[in-house]
């Protein structure tokens, strides 16, 4: 019911104009009939009484042709049965108009009821009555004559019978009654032929103005459609333009735009894009359960529903509600096959849509603000970034630029092969430690050169990194998975020396250090890419640099005062160049920690307060290269190295004690062999020489040591020509 | 950047997986990084994707050879194709799973998606350096291969 009268308000204008319609119909038809009804019975009337008005005229002539034929012995059946006839009619008349029945039914005509209907009418059919009746008296003694009114006879002849001459007798009483009766008769007719007309005259009046009437109605309702056509075609018109403009914005919008019903379905209606936000097509008739269960975690789905409840709730408040909107920024993931997996980031924006004052839907908008989200996250990225960069590029600034490429290129190098120890099986327990051996060597490596340019994030991470394999080696039993830890902090590593290569490329003079990208396409360090040209004489001097800095930096660390004296490192072939600046780092940071001694020692010792260290380098021609690192310190302690031989467990004491300086000079080569009690970022953990040990056999090349307790230290490394130098190359690449 | 505490997580899902399923412990080799091209795979690769705090990868992937061994063990009489795909999703499906349970809320992890290596190499994100954990079974060698940035 509630529907039909919804309908009916809906349709108010054809609803209103079909109802007056009926009401007009009624007010104008109704009368419209009633009267042509009316006129109907006042016409049947009239003609009626206008047909038996000449009775009384041929009931006078009748009586006169039946005297005239009475005296002339005629035949009389001929008048006697006009006035039969006509004494019939004006019965008929008389019952017709005196009749109370409707007829058969309301639409017969009735003669007698426009009589019944008019008093005067009534009067004068009265009248026509009385006067019929007396007429009629005066009529009915001729009209029973049977028979013949003469005889004949021989005698007589042709005579008037007995029967006949009374028949004389009454006809000419009747002819007087007639003559007086009839007139009046006729009169009487004529005046309720005359009211009937009169009244025929007005009914058709009225029926004329009734036509008139719906005419002007008519005319007003056709006016009425015309108009509520017109206007309806327009409004179609209006709503047709608006609903193109509607599916105009709904096709273009790049939101998703929907409505939310009562019931929690999608309307029919909503936005082209949702198909795109969303992959998924069609929406409509959904639940917002079903739109968002596959995209977004059970948590997060059911926090929304909530939401969207309260929403629905008229008590709260929507700008309170929708501070609270828990899909302000929510990450979906699409299967994009082939195992992956596409995120994006939705806003969900909720509005609450009345229709006469009800809450009638939600209007949910929803932006696709993935950009924005990723643009934010970089952003902060790029500041955490940055501001761990802060310090390095501080320590970049005061490094040379050549030093720097150099170092980066050369831990690239360190790194890869490291990871390429990683990836070599290795089952056994024993190859796993040797592993760990081989990559301590490399890690200590990068950290002496990052310490030698004071690049202590670094130095750090490598010191971190030693740590990791320090409690590897520690351990009683390794296994692969133990090196998990080792293969995260070469990643980090990794990273960071991306990041140190792109400040390189970013503030180094000249900026020609363009970030190179590997196979992969992930950025390797600016600085790996090789230059077309190298100045031997320019990497000489780097590396003089470098290494001046170390001394520098490891004395003032250790309260020392050293300096560097080089010979001939400008001569060192390129494919030995890394070799002898790695071999010259570690040898320095022995010389400066263990060797130099403490200004107030040496002036003690009768020396100058700064210690000099000395590197030279000479071509030995066909005798190869050879590097002789030698500093002016205490020289080494056999004591020591006896005593750290047995606190490591390397030797017994007695064996400790019985070997001389030769045999026990080769401990320091040793791998995890320190004479320091507890390592340091710069000495301790027995690598450094190991490492030294390690690069001259890989190049093939013999070393030596000597000292002089109390004078002096030297190491002597000779590498051979270069005729063989294919395997080093291959060994150090 | 690598976490080494969520990569446990998954390589420590994969050998429950093999002590619990196959009653043979899978012995864990050296993991490594892979600093150019694209992780190897073998025949089956099970794949989850990650989005969340963190986005990338994490694959399963096994030889035909040790899935059809690994399927007897099990006492699966039908070694067909599909059943090494089977077994592939469900040690994929033990990974999601526990990370799902060890990670909470700020990871949104796929279902498991199955990958052969005819379908060519794995898509991975350009973001991040893959690592690649060898898992030795018997005589047979799979990888897990973790890439998250």
């Amino acid at each position: 019911m509630k529907k039909l009268l919804g309908r009916l308000v809906a349709f108010r204008g054809p609803v209103l104009i079909g109802f007056a319609l009926i009401v007009f119909a009624l007010a104008v038809l109704l009368p419209g009939f009633q009267l042509a009804g009316r006129l109907d019975d006042t016409t049947a009337a009239l003609r009626l009484v206008s047909e038996q008005r000449r009775q009384a005229d041929v009931v006078a002539a009748a009586l006169g042709a039946l005297r005239d034929r009475l005296d002339s012995f005629g035949y009389v059946d001929e008048p006697l049965n006009e006035v039969r006839n006509s004494m019939a009619e004006l019965d008929a008349l008389e019952r017709t108009l005196d009749s109370d029945a409707e007829g058969t039914g309301r639409f017969a005509v009735s003669a007698s009821r426009p009589i019944r209907s008019s008093p005067q009418l009534t009067e004068d059919v009265v009248a026509f009555r009385t006067t019929w009746q007396h007429l009629r008296l005066g009529l009915v003694p001729v009209a029973a004559f049977q028979g013949v009114p003469y005889s004949d006879s021989e005698t007589a002849g042709v005579h008037l019978n007995e029967g006949g001459r009374l028949l004389v007798q009454e006809s000419r009483k009747a002819i007087v009654v007639a003559r007086t009766d009839g007139t009046r008769l006729n009169a009487a007719l004529g005046q309720i032929a005359a009211a009937l007309e009169a009244q025929s005259t007005r009914l058709s009046s009225y029926l004329r103005l009734l036509m008139l009437v719906a005419l002007a109605g008519t005319l007003a309702f056709g006016t009425s459609l015309t108009y509520y056509a017109i206007a309806r075609r327009r409004h179609a018109a209006q709503l047709a333009d608006a609903r193109r403009q509607t599916e105009g914005i709904l096709q273009t919008v790049k939101e998703g735009l929907f409505l939310l019903d009562t019931k929690g379905k999608i309307g029919a209606a909503h936005s082209a894009s949702m198909k795109r936000l969303f992959k998924r097509d069609p929406v409509a008739g959904l639940s917002l359960e079903e739109l968002l269960a596959p995209l977004v975690p059970t948590r997060t789905l059911n926090t929304a529903l909530r939401f969207v409840e309260v929403l629905w709730s008229e008590r709260t408040k929507e700008n309170l509600v929708r501070s609270i909107n828990p899909l302000q920024e929510v990450e979906v993931s699409f299967e994009t096959g082939s195992g992956g997996q596409e995120s994006r980031w939705l806003e969900f924006d909720f509005h609450r849509v009345r229709s006469d004052g009800k809450l009638a839907n939600l209007l949910v908008a929803v932006n696709d603000v993935t950009h924005r989200v990723r643009l934010g996250r970089e952003l902060a990225e790029l500041r955490e970034k940055a501001q761990s960069q802060v310090d390095t590029l501080l320590g970049v600034l005061q490094v040379n630029p050549d030093q720097l490429r150099s170092f980066l290129a050369d831990s690239d190098t360190a790194m890869r092969m490291i990871n390429a120890m990683l990836r070599e099986p290795a089952k056994e327990e024993a190859a796993l430690r040797r592993k760990i051996e081989t990559i301590f060597r490399q890690m200590h490596g990068i950290k002496g050169e990052a310490s030698a340019l004071g690049l202590t994030t670094v130095q750090g991470r490598a010191h971190e990194f030693e740590e990791a394999l320090k409690g590897l080696r520690e351990q009683a039993s390794v296994s692969g998975g133990d090196f998990l830890t080792l293969a995260v902090r070469l990643d980090d590593l990794f990273s960071h020396l991306e990041s140190l290569g792109d400040l390189v490329a970013r503030f180094a003079p000249g900026g020609h250090t363009a970030t190179a990208t590997d196979e992969s396409g992930r950025g390797a360090f600016s600085a790996a890419a090789p230059r077309p040209i190298v100045d031997q004489a320019r990497a000489a001097n780097s590396m003089i640099d470098t290494l001046d800095q170390l001394v520098e930096r490891i004395a003032e660390d250790r309260g020392k005062s050293a300096r560097l004296v080089t010979h001939g490192l400008d001569v060192v072939p390129e494919p030995y160049r890394r070799a002898v600046k790695d071999i010259a780092v570690q040898a320095i940071r022995n010389c400066v920690v263990h060797g130099i001694e403490t200004p107030e020692l040496r002036q003690l010792g009768g020396k100058a307060a700064t210690g000099t260290l000395t590197i030279h380098f000479k071509d030995e021609g066909a005798a190869g290269y050879r590097l002789v690192i030698e500093d002016d310190g205490a020289g080494l302690s056999l004591r020591r190295i006896r005593e750290a031989a047995v606190e490591r467990g390397i030797l017994s004491a007695d064996d400790a004690a019985r070997l001389d300086s030769k045999q026990l000079l080769p401990l320091l080569f040793r791998a995890g062999f320190s004479t320091q009690a507890v390592a340091d970022a710069d000495a301790g953990r027995g690598v450094g020489m190991s490492l030294v040990a390690e690069i001259v056999k890989e190049l093939n090349g013999r070393l030596g040591i000597s000292s002089g307790e109390g004078r002096y230290t030297r190491l002597s490394v000779v590498l051979p020509s270069l005729h063989s130098v294919q395997s080093v190359q291959s060994a150090v690449a | 950047m690598l976490n080494e505490a969520e990569i446990r997580t998954f390589l420590d899902s994969v050998v429950h997986y093999f002590e619990v399923s196959a009653r043979q412990p899978v012995a864990v080799g050296v993991p490594y990084l892979v600093t150019t091209g694209v992780p190897p795979v073998h025949d089956y690769t099970g794949v989850i994707a990650i989005s969340g705090k963190r986005h990338g990868t994490v694959c399963f992937t096994a030889p035909r050879s040790m899935l059809m061994v690994l399927l007897m063990r099990m006492n699966e009489s039908d070694t067909s194709e599909e059943n090494m795909r089977d077994l592939v999703g469900e040690v994929a499906n033990t990974i999601s799973g526990n990370a799902r349970r060890d990670f909470g809320k700020d990871f949104s992890i796929s279902v498991p998606s199955i990958v052969e290596a005819s379908a060519g190499p794995l898509a991975m994100s350009d973001e991040a350096r893959p690592v690649v954990i060898p898992l030795n079974w018997r005589s047979h060698s799979a990888r897990l291969i973790v890439c998250l940035s």
